[in-house]
């Protein structure tokens, strides 16, 4: 039989192949050494996968195929973070269910990640909002509500072990370092025998204080236009990241997580991992570690201190002003009578900035004198206290003390407010203090009493000392990293399993979960401003009591995944303890570097959690991370040149690139309208008004090599039925421009397209073929003949010119067999380094 | 790529090398790789195959192209087989066209051979 090598006939033929005959599933198999190979899995949105998507799928693709060849088992899954905000958005605005958007989503995705021939083992697939899933986020969530983190053991316990601590020992208060261990909690010092009499209320709200879930009321970021709270990773420039919209400080009750008191194992746990160190690096300054000290200032006239934290005790006696948050708690009794007025319009305009936008706008300098004075508790001096946005509320003490010469923000504030600049340190080089701070750690101490001589790192560590024996501070760590706001005011997401019994929330029974997302009339927040779930009749735990009405963000169900794919038929747990210890973790992580301070570190803190009680016995989700880099879109051009009577458009025409110049102006007018007329036999005079040049993006499905497909664009949208151009040659060139790859920009191409064209195969050498996996790089399509070609070639090894299969049994020549092992050599090394371009 | 372009070159159609290039290749074309598998007579999936061994002796070379020189000076390159003999290889460089001319009749007074590497005739 007569073939030649159709991708059309045989990459379907083989994929159902593949299918039928469950060639990718797995088992554990403790006869071989077992990889687990895992792609971030997608949010199945309604625009389906474009060409960049797979970028990272197939580099995972070709090394789980190899790995396996190599003789490993190796698990290689996908599913869907099926949760998230557009489905929503979509519901509200058609009334269709979001269950039934993903569904359709969801099965777009799979016909197109099917038809490029993956090897996933479609039998452990996972979906975050499938009810069987989340049963099991839910039950984590139990777990987090009843444990607490033990400093001492440096890791999370039951919380009944602290409750036996209150029934033996009581609480010492915050001064309670054996309970403590340096963590803060703002709870009065009780006895054992004080706690046992306390009512159950009093007692659960001591234990909020201490789970790992808690409500507490905290200022939030909220989005009145979404009608939601977000996290800080879900804000970008002070707008949210989704839509764009203005974002508020809000104080309200909220679920968090405490992922503070993982901070400092997060952050050493960096060390091992094979991560790219861009990765680690944004990892440790979200965690944002600092030692220094907090210190007492006594408030002038009133019987209270302010506590400021600092990293430069050294610097105490440059002190000129100290600084409090708008959010400070201090702040209503503090701010003097004549003042109040002012200050309270600050801190109202403060709230409305988020604190991303408050802490990275360093160039706008604002503040406010609350009239007040502290103490400075070794000079005596007064010192002015102002309110300003540029001090957080809930970092550290909401509170920092100003010393200009020797911090470049003081330095701006005090230059700002005119504030005196005291110089403490004394560098090496000479340096004016009016022009700028010097905020070096080289130098000695001067004009400072006790530090005088002494290097900047020994007058801290005699800083903390002196502020320690007087009983006005102490050294201490502080951490940028807060917890995790857990509650989301929204319908699609996985319900928080909480329920309220006079008014103390308590946790669904495990026996209970999934506490199923009920059904809604709208998925809008109720006129009374309760979530959602508020509209859910008779939605009642046990028909009794009222459930928690808000849901887990979006990075809930994918703080664990990686777990369930182990095991994902599972109803006893969320994994057994045979899968995990034989899967253990993943091996190779691919997913976008866009995740670093979201998704990557959240993962890690569950993964902790996970195995500090024991469900797990990896503390790392991940061994080695690639970050793929993004394909862009290189978006085509035309230019719409617009003449004006007046207001009115007299007449449109579309002129090709070489009639403007490098600015894109029009190059020579008069010559563009000598063309047009000719070519369009037009008898346009040059007495316009106005005359624009717009540029257009155009779909780049219509465009060729630059040049514009005249027919296919005039049928493109009615407006351009009768569009009139001016060519160069006949054609119509068009410029172009590298762009985010996406829908409003015209440049999108789909893996369908080139499929159809060139078959799966081809697409998936050829994006390997664009350029190292870790890069961005624009998609074009001028090289990927030369790739088909290849396959081609490759075919005519085996089919001979009239298609007759032509191989035989001879025994090879050393010319032969050297040309296949070089490369048997030179590909296992290239796989083996993440470089996929075959050669 | 190249390897398909150099095994073009020569023609292979030898089953013994190309179904090992077939496993090779998989990773990255799946499909075609199957189908030519199973073309060849397979009959279990590639993806079951294993992946070839490699054998660093394949790529030893066993001739040598020396460079042959005269008094230190480079007239030519002669390729002999690393297992030749010294005196068959001193045979054939005397008869040497290019080297009969240098020599210009004379008589070698030593003959340096370095196996592997070089040919040095002293006059």
């Amino acid at each position: 039989m007569s073939k030649e090598y159709k991708h059309q006939e045989i990459e379907p033929k083989w994929q159902a192949y593949w299918n039928e005959n469950k060639v990718y599933e797995v088992r554990e198999d403790a006869s071989k050494p077992k990889y687990y190979v895992l792609d971030m899995f997608p949010y199945p949105s309604g625009a389906g996968l474009h060409v960049g998507h797979p970028l990272g799928y197939i580099a995972t693709d070709i090394y789980a195929r190899f790995k396996t060849l190599k003789g490993f088992n190796v698990l290689h899954p996908m599913g869907y973070d099926a949760f998230g905000l557009p489905a929503e958005q979509y519901a509200i605005q058609t009334g269709q269910h979001p269950a039934i958007t993903t569904e359709k989503n969801l099965q777009r995705y799979r016909e197109q990640l099917n038809q490029i021939g993956f090897c996933y083992d479609w039998s452990r697939e996972v979906r975050t909002s499938d009810p069987s899933y989340y049963k099991w986020t839910q039950w984590i969530f139990i777990q987090l509500f009843n444990s607490w983190f033990n400093p001492i053991l440096n890791k999370a316990e039951p919380i009944s072990t602290l409750v036996h601590l209150f029934e033996t020992e009581g609480f010492k208060g915050s001064d309670d370092t054996i309970l403590t261990g340096g963590m803060e909690f703002d709870f009065p010092a009780f006895t054992a025998a004080q706690w046992n009499n306390f009512s159950e209320a009093n007692q659960q709200k001591i234990l909020l204080g201490f789970r790992l879930a808690y409500l507490s009321e905290a200022y939030v970021n909220w989005c009145p236009a979404l009608g939601t709270v977000l996290s800080n990773d879900e804000i970008k420039d002070g707008v949210s990241e989704r839509g764009g919209y203005p974002v508020e400080r809000k104080l309200m009750n909220q679920w968090s997580l405490r992922i503070t008191a993982y901070a400092d194992r997060l952050l050493s746990g960096l060390d091992e991992l094979n991560w790219s160190e861009s990765i680690k690096e944004s990892q440790r300054n979200w965690i944002g570690k600092s030692q220094g000290a907090s210190v007492l200032f006594e408030v002038q006239d009133h019987k209270f201190s302010i506590e400021v934290f600092t990293t430069r005790p050294d610097t105490l006696f440059g002190v000129s002003f100290l600084a409090i948050a708008p959010e400070h708690e201090m702040l209503d009794q503090l701010v003097d009578a004549s003042h109040i007025d002012e200050v309270m319009a600050y801190v109202n305009l403060a709230k409305n900035r988020s604190e991303r936008d408050r802490q990275s706008d360093v160039k706008r300098i604002s503040g406010v004198f609350t009239g007040s004075y502290a103490v400075h508790p070794f000079t005596g001096n007064e010192v002015p206290i102002w309110v300003a946005d540029y001090v957080l509320g809930g970092y550290g003490t909401g509170a920092v003390m100003g010393v200009p010469a020797h911090d470049s923000r003081d330095h701006a504030f005090a230059k700002y407010f005119n504030l005196p600049i005291l110089q403490v340190i004394e560098g090496s080089e000479r340096h004016n203090y009016q022009e700028s701070s010097y905020d070096g750690k080289e130098g000695n101490c001067i004009n400072s009493g006790f530090l005088n001589g002494l290097g900047v790192k020994k007058a801290i560590k005699r800083a903390i000392q002196e502020v320690e024996e007087r009983g006005i501070g102490k050294g201490k760590t502080n951490y940028r990293l807060r917890d995790a706001i857990f509650g989301r005011q929204r319908y699609w997401g996985e319900p928080i399993p909480i329920y309220y019994k006079e008014g103390i929330p308590y946790p669904v029974e495990e026996k209970d979960l999934p506490v199923i997302l009920p059904e809604v009339d709208k998925f809008l927040p109720t006129e009374n401003g309760e979530p959602p779930l508020g509209r859910a009749s008779n939605w009642k735990y046990k028909g009794l009591y009222d459930y928690e009405l808000s849901t887990m963000p979006g990075w809930a169900g994918s703080s664990w995944y990686f777990l369930r794919y182990m095991d994902n038929k599972n109803d006893d747990a969320l994994v057994s303890p045979n899968a995990v210890s034989y899967w253990k973790q993943v091996d190779l992580y691919m997913g976008g570097n866009e995740h670093a301070t979201g998704h990557l570190l959240y993962v890690r803190f569950w993964t902790k959690f996970l195995f500090d009680l024991g469900f797990i016995p990896e503390v790392e989700p991940a061994k080695k991370l690639i970050n793929q880099g993004m394909i862009q879109g290189r978006s085509n051009f035309v230019y719409r040149i617009d003449c004006f009577e007046g207001d009115k458009k007299e007449l449109s025409f579309f002129a090709s690139r070489g009639f403007l110049d490098e600015n894109e102006n029009i190059k020579n007018l008069p010559v563009l309208f000598q063309e047009f007329n000719k070519q369009n036999n037009q008898k346009a005079r040059l007495d316009f008004t106005k005359i624009m040049v717009v540029k257009l993006n155009v779909d780049v499905n219509i465009v060729k090599d630059e040049v514009l497909n005249l027919t296919l664009f005039k049928q493109w949208r009615d407006d351009l039925n009768n569009a009139l151009f001016v060519l160069e040659n006949g054609n119509y060139h068009c410029s172009w421009e590298v762009e985010k790859m996406s829908k409003s920009k015209w440049n999108v191409v789909t893996p369908d397209d080139i499929i159809a064209q060139y078959g799966a195969d081809t697409l998936r050498l050829y994006e390997m073929f664009l350029g190292p996996i870790e890069q961005s790089k624009p998609w074009n399509t001028q090289g990927i003949e030369g790739v088909h070609r290849f396959l081609k070639k490759l075919w005519k090894l085996f089919y001979d010119k009239e298609g007759n299969f032509c191989l035989n049994q001879e025994a090879p020549n050393k010319a032969e067999l050297k040309i296949l092992h070089k490369t048997i050599k030179k590909v296992a090394e290239d796989i083996e380094n993440f470089s996929l371009i075959l050669l | 790529m190249i390897c398909v372009n150099e095994l073009g070159e020569l023609n292979c159609h030898k089953q013994a090398i190309l179904k090992e290039l077939l496993i090779i290749l998989s990773p990255y074309a799946p499909h075609i790789a199957e189908e030519l598998w199973q073309a060849i007579g397979e009959t279990s999936s590639i993806t079951k195959a294993k992946f070839p061994e490699f054998n660093a002796a394949y790529l030893i070379e066993d001739s040598f192209s020396y460079p042959v020189s005269i008094n230190g000076k480079h007239r030519t390159n002669i390729e002999f087989a690393l297992d030749l003999d010294q005196k068959e290889i001193e045979k054939v460089v005397l008869a040497d066209e290019t080297i009969l001319k240098w020599l210009e009749g004379k008589q070698p007074k030593k003959i340096v051979f370095v196996k592997g590497k070089i040919i040095n005739l002293v006059i």
